[in-house]
C-alpha cells in the first residue's frame, strides 16, 4: 500500500511535468532526496527511478520549455570546473574501482544540479523547488523527532525512511545538519511564500518548524547537529530585531530541551569539548592529519575514496593499541583534500566563496526594491542555510551529498531573476512617467531608473 | 504509522505544492497577457 502510494505520487508528478516540464525537475529533486526507490525496496527492483526522472526531465526541457535560459554566471562556471577536475582526479585514484563508484553519483549531482536554473526560472517555480527540497528533508526529520519524543533517540539508530547506511536520510550528522541547515528557508517560507502563505494551520507549521527540526536532529546523538544549532542560532539572534527577547528565548528553549535529552546524549555531546578523551573523535584527528600528508603527496588529488588507504594506530582508555583502517574522512573539507587535493579544495572553496559574493550582490541590489525584497531574503536565506551546511558538515563527509548544490541552483535562478526583474523597468515605458514623481533627487531617480547589473 | 503518516504527508504536500504552483503560473501567465498592450502591426 504505501509503495503503490509512492508510486502513485512519482506518476503524478510525471504526469504533470507532461503540462508543466517545471514540475518534472520537482519530480527529480524528490526522488533524490526523498529516494522512494530506498523507502520502498520493492519500488527500486520496477524501475530506475532516477535516471527515468533524469531523462524525462531533459526531454521535458529541450522539447516543451526551452526559453528565456538565464546567462551562465561564474558560479555555474565552477560547477562545471568542480565536475571536470573530479573526473580528472577519478582518472589518476588510487582506488579506481571504488572512486569510479563515487564518481558515477557525484558527477551527476553536480552536472544536473547545473542544469535546474535553465527550469527554474520564475518566483513561483522557484518556491516549489524550495518547498519540495524542505518537504523531502522533513520526510526523514519528522519521524527522527516524533520517535525520539517517544521512546528517546540514540546514536546510529535508523528512525528515518531510510536505513542507516542508506543515503543522507539514515546517517545521524548529516540528517542533523541538514535539518538546521533547512531552518531559514523555513523562515523565508513563512514571510514571503506565495504557494503556501503562512496563514492558518501553516502558520502552526512554519513555527513548529525549529522545535522539530532541533529534536530530531539532537535525536540523533550526532555532534555535527550541535555545530549547526548554534551556527543556526547565532545567524538567527544577529538577523533579530528584538536581541534580547531572541536571546532569553534561546536560552530558556535550551534549558528545556537539554534535560529532556538524557545523560546519554549529554555524555556524547561533552565528548566535543574533549576529543583527544574520545576514540571517535580522536580516530578523527588523526585521519585529518594524514589526510593533510596524503594532499601534500598527491597536491593533484588521490581520487575519491582515497582513506581506504589510511592505517591508523590509536590507543584505547585501558592503553591497549588499536590499529583501524580506511577510515573515513569525517569532514567536507579533508574529503575534498585527500580525494581531489590542495587543487580541488581550492575550486571548491571558491565556489562557496563565490555563492557568498553572488547572494550579497543581490541583497545589495534589491535594497531601494521593496517589489523584489522577497528575493533579497531568499538570498540571505541561501547564504544562511549554505554557512550552516558548512558549519555542520566540517564533521561529517557529504561534499558531494545533493543539498548544497540545490541551494547553489537556486542562487542561480535567484540572479537570473534578479537581472529580469532589473531589466524590466529600463524597458517599460510606463517606468518613465513614474519616475519624476519618484521622491528623492535626481540622482535617487537616475539610480531608480537604470538597469540593475 | 508513523512512517506512514509522514510519508502521505510530505509525498502529498509535494504533489499539492506542484499542482498549486502549476495553477497559480497558468494564472499568472494569463495576467501578464492581459496586461500586455495590444501588439500592432505596422
Amino acid at each position: 500500500m504505501q509503495a503503490l502510494f509512492i508510486a502513485g505520487c512519482w506518476v503524478s508528478l510525471i504526469a504533470l511535468g507532461c503540462v508543466a516540464p517545471f514540475v518534472m525537475a520537482l519530480a527529480y529533486i524528490w526522488v533524490d532526496l526523498f529516494r522512494p526507490h530506498d523507502v520502498a525496496p520493492a519500488l527500486g527492483q520496477l524501475l530506475p527511478f532516477s535516471l527515468t526522472t533524469a531523462v524525462l526531465t531533459v526531454g521535458a526541457y529541450l522539447v516543451l520549455d526551452r526559453r528565456d535560459p538565464p546567462r551562465l554566471g561564474l558560479l555555474t562556471a565552477l560547477l562545471v570546473v568542480w565536475a571536470a577536475w573530479i573526473t580528472l582526479t577519478t582518472s589518476w585514484a588510487l582506488f579506481p574501482t571504488s572512486a569510479w563508484w563515487k564518481w558515477d553519483w557525484a558527477f551527476k549531482t553536480i552536472v544536473f544540479t547545473s542544469l535546474l536554473p535553465f527550469v527554474f526560472r520564475s518566483r513561483i517555480q522557484m518556491e516549489a523547488a524550495l518547498l519540495v527540497i524542505l518537504l523531502c528533508i522533513a520526510s526523514n526529520v519528522l519521524p527522527f523527532g516524533f520517535k525520539s519524543m517517544i521512546g528517546g533517540g540514540g546514536y546510529g539508530r535508523a528512525f528515518g525512511l531510510i536505513d542507516v547506511n542508506g543515503g543522507w536520510g539514515g546517517e545521524g550528522s548529516t540528517l542533523g545538519t541538514y535539518a538546521f541547515a533547512c531552518l531559514p528557508l523555513v523562515a523565508y517560507l513563512q514571510r514571503h511564500s506565495v504557494l503556501a502563505p503562512g496563514r492558518g494551520l501553516l502558520r502552526w507549521v512554519y513555527l513548529a518548524a525549529p522545535g522539530i527540526a532541533a529534536i530530531g536532529a539532537f535525536g540523533t546523538f550526532a555532534r555535527a547537529a550541535l555545530i549547526a544549532c548554534f551556527v543556526w542560532a547565532a545567524l538567527t539572534w544577529w538577523q533579530s530585531r528584538r536581541k534580547l527577547m531572541v536571546a532569553v528565548m534561546m536560552v530558556a528553549a535550551a534549558t528545556a530541551v537539554v534535560p529532556l535529552m538524557g545523560d546519554a546524549w549529554l555524555a556524547r555531546i561533552s565528548t566535543s569539548l574533549e576529543p583527544r578523551k574520545d576514540q571517535s573523535a580522536n580516530t578523527r584527528l588523526m585521519v585529518w592529519a594524514w589526510t593533510i600528508d596524503l594532499a601534500n603527496s598527491h597536491p593533484a588529488g588521490a581520487g575519491f575514496n582515497s582513506y581506504l588507504g589510511n592505517r591508523i594506530t590509536a590507543r584505547d582508555e585501558y592503553g591497549l593499541e588499536i590499529v583501524q583502517e580506511g577510515r573515513a574522512f569525517h569532514s567536507i573539507y579533508f574529503e575534498v583534500l585527500g580525494e581531489h587535493g590542495w587543487i580541488g579544495l581550492a575550486i571548491f572553496f571558491s565556489v562557496f566563496a563565490v555563492f557568498f559574493l553572488d547572494m550579497r550582490r543581490i541583497r545589495r541590489q534589491v535594497r531601494d526594491r521593496p517589489d523584489l525584497e522577497w528575493l533579497g531574503d531568499l538570498a540571505r536565506a541561501l547564504s544562511h542555510g549554505v554557512l550552516i551546511f558548512m558549519a555542520g558538515a566540517a564533521f561529517v563527509g557529504i561534499a558531494f551529498y545533493p543539498l548544497q548544490y540545490y541551494l547553489f541552483a537556486l542562487a542561480v535562478s535567484a540572479s537570473a531573476a534578479l537581472r529580469r526583474a532589473a531589466a524590466a523597468p529600463a524597458r517599460t515605458p510606463a517606468e518613465a512617467r513614474i519616475a519624476p514623481v519618484l521622491p528623492g533627487g535626481w540622482r535617487q531617480r537616475a539610480a531608480y531608473m537604470r538597469p540593475l547589473r | 504509522m508513523i512512517d506512514n503518516l509522514v510519508i502521505l504527508a510530505t509525498c502529498g504536500g509535494s504533489l499539492a505544492i506542484a499542482i498549486r504552483a502549476v495553477l497559480m503560473e497558468r494564472r499568472e501567465a494569463a495576467r501578464r497577457a492581459a496586461a500586455a498592450p495590444p501588439r500592432t502591426r505596422r
